[in-house]
């Protein structure tokens, strides 16, 4: 449908047929007048009544409108204006595409009969989710409290947490169909730039039908598409997006998302969640070198048990190397079909456990797991080693806090596991060194993926992964034009590269 | 096997930059690479490529007498 | 050159250190040949890769707009410069076949008997071959990610290893004459020093031209050092007549380590550690070589020809030293004197040409 900018006549009548026609089929669009002594119109007033809070409207609005235009003398777009101004705060109104903007945002729009200008006020009355605890970065010292679906609610989490006049909100409209609100929220004072404005252009040059959720945005303002890694953050929780606003990034919000974006990140981030600045710096720094350790264990577990049990026997302790074998003792399968088959039924699990009812959700991915893991073992089809392996590779995973990080290593883990049944510790090397050199190679708006390993100074290095005591922290955790020190490259695909200078 | 797969790749994957070069009208850069994937291709092939020469080969035909009058002395 | 496609001095020191070291201690020819005389051998060796390193950094600092190839044009003139990057060329072949080969050879020796060694070398060339399309500031920063963990390796490794060295393996010295530790110190000067060459193409990728020579002494000490203590530690554990005789005496000697009843089988370290180091040398080879390539013959988009680039790497590794012996004897009696000619004659050529410019201008 195609909106023309028609300005708003004078005649009402002409008005409400224009809308009438655009929102034809639409049965919850009311139209409303108010006549006058004489049974002409005064004025009518158009919503939406399944997002228009309808009893607030006919207490305070309908009432007082009556009122106002009825009993007091003056011109009646003047009244009106009054009347609605002691109401909430008012919008002018030149362009039907205007009011029916106004009127799909749960908007009420009050067209007075002789003026050309009708006036606006939001009255959403639709329901919101309260704000509930978050679900997937849980605390157990921080705030509890995570984003809703609504804009302004999540908004107003932010300003609590930000009183500052620095903190800036822009306001973005995407999808010609959803026109959806996104707000792109930085403090002044932190950001660069630079940085902003090439947030800014991606952004607008967003082109979209119909915006749902902000993954579409993410999608469509990171770098590298093919990477199975991710290159914004998104969080639930508000403090960590004041947390990161403070070190100079920006969030992007979106309406009817619970999530919120930050942008750049880096693969760090990815591993450390909000809690490590809520403890004491000696277990944040301790639960960091933790994760790393489930970070190698989670991507190269049963690689590694694959390629030592496989082809580097001798390897092994003397006394595990016997342990391994005698468990492996009438196994039919191979230990890589062993490792596909348990990862594959692990998956299938997790998938599983996922779209369960809460109700009974939890009991039977415990069943399950126990009746998997027990049942293929005394069956002979799996062996014990094995079983353990994967769950404490599965157990790793868990323990990376960014889900969308922790899917990318469940599937960069398969890759792995054929790899090293291939060619052992070789292929692992290389494999390694192939994922090296790809997160090497990322970067998001200019600051490399790896930022916090400052490749300008070791001293930056250290002091930026391993965590301060607060009175230290501040300064050292800002984002700073490390884009100098990133190649700038072209947005592109798998293989997007160099400019003529590369090879000069 | 291997070597053969090469072979074919590479005439393939020469064929096709040459004439992406060409039609960017880059007539040095065709002609390279044509040359390259050509070279990487007679060395690929399955028929007669052990008796062709080598660096090691080439350097070891070259130095062979130099390093053999040097070490003696 | 845009400012975004230069590196720092630290970085080039520690790439410079990873490619040295790459798969330096996998042989320890002049351990074998010179006993408890070898470190005279990597001294003077060592000294020796300065002075040519010193060649290149002042013929760089005189010419601080230019890149090393544009030099060589400038300084030699058009077709003589175009040779000589031949040259190069060809001496990189060379060092990456041998590098690809000794990395086969070690596996298909020791760890994977019966993978076939050109599939090793495939993969390994496809690997470089992405990391060389990929840039010079990813390998870099790559680098600088790696390092201070095959630091930490090293470390233990030859904490390990000192236990187990009861008297000092570099006694009694002076037990061999002085020719046949000149011929050391040439081999030391062909393998590893000596690869610093290739590193003067890449000087003017530096961002601060003045550092240039001590952060690439800086990684050259390192890698000299770390040559050293894995001789002393090698013939401290094994002996010097098993040290002489032994494929990959430096393995061998990771392999006796055993602490505490349990813990033994720490070569996975070393294996670790010589594969990615050798892997960031065929890549530094591999993008100094793209460079040259890309002069020579004038080339205007480069993007295309780095996966014909690698495939020319892989023939040339696939047909070169097909048996260990070959490589042995290559090492020892061919390449110290190949080599000559980059290293220290056109390095050399190099600064007298500059030096003569400079007194006519």
């Amino acid at each position: 449908m195609v909106l023309h900018s028609d300005l708003i006549h004078a005649s009402n009548e002409m008005n409400l047929n224009k809308l009438r026609q655009i929102f034809s089929d639409n049965e919850s669009l009311v139209i409303r007048s108010l006549m006058n002594k004489n049974g002409s119109l005064l004025a009518s007033f158009v919503y939406l009544n399944i997002l228009v809070d309808e009893k607030y409207l006919n207490q305070h609005l309908v009432r007082k409108l009556n009122e106002d235009l009825y009993i007091k003398t003056g011109p009646a777009n003047e009244l009106a204006l009054n009347t609605l101004n002691s109401l909430g705060t008012v919008i002018e109104l030149k362009h039907i595409e205007a009011v029916v903007s106004l009127i799909t945002d749960a908007g009420i729009a009050v067209m007075v009969e002789g003026s050309c200008v009708a006036y606006g006020i939001l009255m959403p009355g639709y329901e919101t989710r309260a704000i509930e605890e978050p679900k997937i970065e849980i605390n157990v010292r921080g705030p509890k409290e995570s984003f809703t679906e609504d804009l302004q609610q999540n908004l107003s989490m932010v300003h609590r947490k930000l009183k500052t006049p620095d903190l800036k909100s822009i306001s973005y409209v995407i999808g010609q169909q959803s026109q959806t609100k996104v707000m792109l929220l930085y403090l002044e004072n932190r950001i660069d730039p630079t940085l902003l404005a090439e947030i800014r252009n991606k952004i607008e040059s967003i082109q979209l039908d119909v915006l749902i959720v902000n993954a579409q945005i993410e999608e469509l303002i990171q770098d590298n598409i093919f990477t199975p890694f991710p290159q914004i953050f998104s969080t639930e929780r508000p403090d960590r997006i004041a947390t990161a606003l403070g070190r100079g990034k920006a969030a992007i919000i979106t309406d009817g998302t619970p999530i919120a974006l930050i942008a750049p990140t880096s693969f760090f981030e990815m591993l450390h969640p909000s809690e490590d600045l809520y403890e004491r710096f000696y277990f944040a720094n301790f639960l960091r070198v933790l994760r790393l350790i489930c970070l190698f264990i989670s991507l190269f577990g049963p690689a590694l048990y694959i390629s030592l049990t496989t082809f580097h026997l001798e390897m092994i302790p003397t006394p595990l190397m016997m342990a391994f074998i005698s468990s492996k003792a009438g196994i039919p399968f191979p230990t890589f079909i062993e490792a596909i088959l348990m990862e594959t039924a692990f998956e299938i699990l997790r998938e599983a456990s996922l779209r369960l009812p809460r109700a009974v959700g939890q009991s039977v991915s415990i069943v399950g797991a126990l009746i998997i893991g027990e049942a293929a073992v005394q069956s002979g089809i799996v062996s014990r080693p094995m079983v353990i392996v994967v769950a404490m590779t599965g157990i790793a995973s868990f323990a990376i806090p960014s889900f969308s990080t922790a899917i990318a290593l469940r599937m960069l883990r398969f890759p792995f596991i054929l790899i090293a049944a291939s060619y052992g510790v070789f292929g692992l090397s290389l494999s390694m060194f192939i994922l090296i050199m790809h997160l090497c190679s990322l970067q998001t708006f200019g600051v490399p993926f790896l930022e916090p390993v400052s490749f300008n100074s070791i001293r930056d290095t250290l002091m930026k992964y391993i965590l301060l005591p607060v009175k230290y922290r501040e300064n050292v955790m800002q984002v700073k034009a490390g884009r100098a020190d990133a190649p700038q490259r072209k947005k592109g695909g798998f293989l997007h590269r160099n400019d003529e200078d590369e090879y000069r | 096997m291997l070597n053969t797969i090469i072979c074919l790749l590479s005439i393939c994957y020469g064929i096709q930059q040459f004439s992406s070069f060409r039609k960017q009208n880059e007539k040095r850069d065709a002609i390279v690479i044509l040359l390259f994937c050509g070279m990487i291709a007679i060395y690929c092939n399955p028929f007669y490529s052990a008796s062709l020469p080598t660096v090691e080969s080439f350097y070891t035909f070259v130095y062979k007498p130099i390093s053999n009058n040097l070490i003696r002395k | 050159m845009a400012a975004q496609n230069k590196i720092t001095h630290g970085q080039l020191s520690c790439l410079v250190f990873s490619y040295l070291s790459g798969f330096s201690t996998l042989f320890l020819s002049e351990a074998a040949l010179l006993k408890q005389d070898v470190w005279m051998s990597y001294l003077i060796g060592m000294t020796l890769a300065i002075g040519m390193l010193w060649l290149l950094c002042y013929v760089q600092w005189k010419h601080p707009l230019l890149t090393m190839v544009e030099i060589s044009d400038k300084l030699f003139g058009h077709w003589v410069s175009r040779l000589v990057l031949m040259i190069y060329l060809i001496y990189m072949l060379e060092m990456q076949a041998a590098a690809c080969r000794a990395l086969s050879t070690f596996y298909t020796t020791v760890v994977i008997p019966n993978m076939p060694s050109n599939q090793m070398i495939l993969l390994i060339i496809l690997c470089t071959t992405y990391a060389t399309y990929l840039g010079l500031t990813t390998i870099v920063r790559a680098v600088q990610i790696t390092l201070p963990f095959f630091l930490v390796g090293i470390l233990i490794i030859c904490f390990f290893l000192l236990r187990d060295v009861e008297t000092n393996p570099f006694l009694p010295q002076f037990q061999h004459s002085f020719s046949e530790v000149m011929y050391g110190s040439l081999l030391s000067l062909y393998f590893p020093f000596g690869k610093l060459v290739v590193f003067g193409f890449l000087l003017a990728r530096v961002k601060n031209m003045k550092k240039i020579f001590s952060s690439s002494i800086f990684g050259l000490i390192l890698a000299a050092l770390y040559l050293l203590v894995s001789a002393y530690l090698t013939l401290g554990t094994i002996g010097i007549h098993l040290a002489g005789t032994a494929t990959f005496p430096f393995f061998s000697s990771i392999q006796m380590v055993k602490f505490g009843e349990y813990l033994e089988r720490i070569e996975i370290t070393i294996i670790g550690i010589w594969t990615i180091f050798t892997l960031f040398e065929i890549v530094v080879l591999q993008y100094v070589f793209t460079i040259l390539l890309r002069h020579v013959f004038r080339i205007k988009n480069m993007k295309p020809f780095i996966l014909p680039i690698g495939l020319l790497f892989f023939i040339s590794a696939q047909k070169s030293f097909l048996r260990l012996s070959d490589l042995t004897f290559y090492n020892l009696n061919i390449a110290p004197f190949s080599t000559m000619l980059p290293i220290a004659i056109i390095p050399i050529m190099l600064s007298i040409m500059t030096l003569l410019r400079k007194e006519k201008t």
